[in-house]
């Protein structure tokens, strides 16, 4: 599903955030991704979607090799991934209803198609009834299961979640966590970035650790740090 | 592209400019005031060309024949056949004195029988004429004594034109260049307000066209809207002026008539529509490298 090879992402400005990560995620399988602030989590995830592009190394979703696809490719190939996002990235002026199914219709989705997946994608995370508010009418977990519903939404094969338990208290995130294992069981290959010791030590997945750009870890079944 | 497709970008261009509303004012008046004062140099520098060419037309070149001459007519079709002549006009001897006469008032200038006038041809010059060489060919016309013309005014008059073409054309493509700018730049701040939309739509797989194509309707309808503004504002302003000088009407001949309306609404809807479009291009261009 995910390959990547010394994979090396060096800034402009200098800040090696990835230093020759090599690593393999198979189709299926729920990988956390841990580490300090700064450890590059969200630059690899930002990789896969090619909203960045390498130093150098290689980076290859769905047997593809992202430095070899054109504009139009790349547009396809993010229509395979669904992303939560740190920061949520709602659109402030649309509904709950509108930010989920803006992302069907700027990929031309069928217009009947629309609404029976937007509404059932919204059950799933439990949002039937806020369909209508706006995001600033929602709290922190809401926003963020609007941000679960519209990464869904297109039936992505690969997730990538940027801490989508971050700033959440422990019910709201174990919420969110039952949601990412039912979406997981269903088939979607996950990716997680995450701070969150706890739930890391408690669900016992393959565990990816990077520590200053460097990958420092990779267990399966493994807790947030070494020892636990 | 499907017919849904295209009213999905015209929907979300239309509902863009409603959104942003005093943006979109804002862009309105900017476009239309700079299409405007391109509009209004087109037509100074129109009808400044225009009033050479009046003037231009009124150049006569009087080509005097030698005495012994007996077959003007082969002579005049020689003259005609001369690069940038417009017509010949034959002037034989007694029409000379008479103009002559009438031009100094005095009936009995000359005697009967010694009217020392030669004939002549008078030429009248295409707008493209070059003198020098015209002077220097008819002079070389066999049983051409002389060629006369007002050298002073036909070099002012040939500076002018040239001087006008060269300042009203810079004028107009430094306009043209300005208003590409403000468009560009106004168009800039209605993307910058919408980039996180974009930013979006691309990180959940739109493609590039799909994106641009609101924008490039926005800008186009603005564009098309501005041009629309300026020509009515040009078109009343113009048709005011030329009604409050139709006294002077004589000694200031403004350009006028549908051929001119045509032309204008023609530079400035294409000039609309084309910056309108480029400026939504330009200005996406940094966005869409998401
Ligand atoms: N666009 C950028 N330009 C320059 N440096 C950047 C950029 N994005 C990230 N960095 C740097 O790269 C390093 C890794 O950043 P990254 O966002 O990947 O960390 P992270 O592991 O996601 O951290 P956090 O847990 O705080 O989200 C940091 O030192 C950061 O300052
Ligand atoms: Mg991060």
């Amino acid at each position: 599903m995910l390959i990547a090879k010394k994979l090396t992402k060096i800034f402009n400005n200098g800040v090696v955030a990835l230093d020759q990560v090599s690593l393999t995620v198979q189709k299926g399988e729920f990988v956390f991704l841990v580490g300090p602030s700064g450890a590059g989590k969200s630059t690899f995830l930002n990789l896969i979607i090619r909203q960045e592009v390498p130093t150098s190394g290689l980076i290859a979703v769905n047997r593809q090799n992202l430095a070899y696809l054109k504009k139009r490719e790349i547009a396809y190939l993010r229509r395979n991934i669904g992303v939560i996002f740190q920061d949520y990235k709602l659109l402030p002026q649309k509904t709950v209803y509108e930010n989920v199914a803006f992302a069907l219709e700027v990929i031309e989705t069928k217009a009947r198609l629309i609404r029976p997946r937007v509404y059932a994608v919204l059950e799933l995370v439990g949002l039937l009834n806020k369909a209508n508010l706006l995001p600033s009418e929602l709290s922190g977990g809401e926003q963020q299961r609007v941000c679960l519903a519209r990464a869904l939404v297109n039936r992505p094969l690969l997730l990538l979640a940027d801490e989508p338990t971050g700033n959440l208290d422990p019910d709201t995130s174990w919420g969110i966590m039952e949601l990412l294992l039912e979406v997981n069981r269903r088939g979607t290959t996950i990716v997680m970035a995450t701070h969150n010791r706890e739930i890391v030590d408690h669900m016992r997945r393959r565990v990816i650790a990077l520590d200053r750009g460097k990958l420092v870890r990779d267990t399966p079944k493994g807790g947030y740090t070494l020892e636990t | 592209m499907k017919p849904r497709t295209f009213f999905y970008f015209l929907r979300e261009a239309l509902r863009g400019l409603v959104r942003n509303r005093v943006m979109t004012l804002t862009a309105l008046g900017i476009i239309t005031i700079g299409l405007f004062l391109f509009g209004l140099f087109f037509l100074l520098t129109a009808n400044l060309h225009h009033l050479t060419v009046l003037a231009w037309d009124e150049i006569e070149i009087r080509v005097f024949l030698e005495p012994t001459v007996k077959n003007p007519e082969k002579i005049g079709a020689e003259l005609a056949a001369l690069p940038g002549v417009k017509s010949v006009k034959y002037v034989s001897k007694a029409e000379g004195a008479a103009s002559l006469e009438k031009m100094l008032g005095n009936q009995n200038l000359f005697l009967e029988g010694e009217n020392p006038l030669p004939a002549a041809f008078n030429l009248s010059l295409l707008e493209t004429a070059d003198l020098q060489s015209l002077v220097r060919l008819a002079s070389a016309v066999p049983g051409v004594e002389e060629v006369v013309f007002k050298q002073d005014f036909v070099r002012f008059l040939e500076i002018a034109i040239r001087l006008i073409m060269v300042f009203g054309l810079a004028l107009l493509f430094l306009t043209a260049f300005a208003v590409l700018y403000i468009i560009i730049n106004t168009i800039q701040l209605t993307v910058y307000a919408r980039r996180r939309e974009i930013e979006i739509m691309k990180l959940v797989g739109a493609t590039d066209s799909f994106v641009r194509w609101p924008f490039l309707l926005e800008g186009i309808i603005l564009g098309l809207l501005g041009a629309g503004l300026a020509l009515l504002i040009l078109k009343e302003g113009y048709a005011f002026l030329i009604q409050k000088i139709q006294f002077y009407r004589r000694f200031l001949p403004l350009l006028s008539g549908p051929e001119l309306e045509l032309i204008l609404m023609a530079v400035l809807l294409g000039m609309g529509l084309f910056f309108g479009g480029l400026g939504s291009h330009v200005s996406l261009k940094r966005h869409l490298k998401v």
